[in-house]
């Protein structure tokens, strides 16, 4: 039962991977953020490009 | 030929954790720098724990389901075969395994309303905090439930080197 459930999470992992990039692909920063993100090396700057447009 | 089946009620739940694994690592991965992602995985993590939840209400006391509740019985082996020097009650399924279970259970629901309460009301620190907390209860539950089968697969590595040995 142990390696069912390793396998399970492993599964569960690579799956909420796709579907968290898939997710971020069409609705949030697009491909490639999204990737960066989901292995933990985006730099948090989500709403800054449009913050510099309300000094404007 | 491949039979399909339907899936008995413990390979759901195996599903259900596995599903549940992977939205609280990639929620706790993108928790730094994508906020949007981070909230999907966190909604993704919500609604799996609210079905836990309901399914464990539906299923009354029974396994698998069930809250994981280690039965009374279960410490009253655990500990008999303890007293008695018997260490073989290691390798087996301890009641720290569904104990474990239970505490993380509690953990993530905590987590994740925090999360909601975060995501709606700004209770950003409450949520950092409970969520880093999390992280060394799952750590620790990966370590009980890996521990019997660890132990057993080098009980058995052992035992297979045995004849190997004597026959020099």
């Amino acid at each position: 039962m142990f390696d069912k459930a390793l396998t399970l999470v492993l599964f569960g992992v690579l799956f909420m991977s796709a579907a968290t990039v898939t997710y971020g692909t069409f609705y949030d920063q697009g491909f490639v953020p999204s990737v960066a993100g989901i292995m933990g090396l985006a730099d948090g700057r989500h709403d800054d490009d449009h913050k510099e447009h309300d000094d404007d | 030929m491949i039979k399909l089946r339907l899936p008995k009620a413990l390979e759901l739940l195996l599903l259900w954790h596995g599903l549940f694994a992977g939205a609280y690592t990639i929620a706790y991965l993108t928790a730094e720098g994508a906020p949007g992602l981070h909230e999907f995985s966190g909604y993704v993590a919500l609604v799996l724990l609210a079905v836990r939840l309901l399914a464990a209400r539906l299923a009354g006391g029974r396994a698998p389901w069930a809250f994981p509740i280690p039965k009374a019985s279960m410490w009253k082996n655990f500990g008999h075969k303890l007293l008695t020097g018997d260490l073989g009650a290691l390798r087996g399924r301890t009641p720290f395994a569904p104990l474990s279970g239970l505490v993380i259970l509690g953990i993530m629901v905590l987590v994740s309303l925090s999360g909601l309460g975060a995501d709606w009301w700004g209770w950003d620190d409450l949520h950092e905090g409970l969520a880093e907390g999390s992280l060394a209860l799952v750590l620790v539950h990966i370590a009980i439930v890996s521990f019997a089968p660890m132990l057993q697969r080098l009980t058995n590595t052992q035992g297979e080197r045995k004849p190997a040995s004597l026959a020099r």
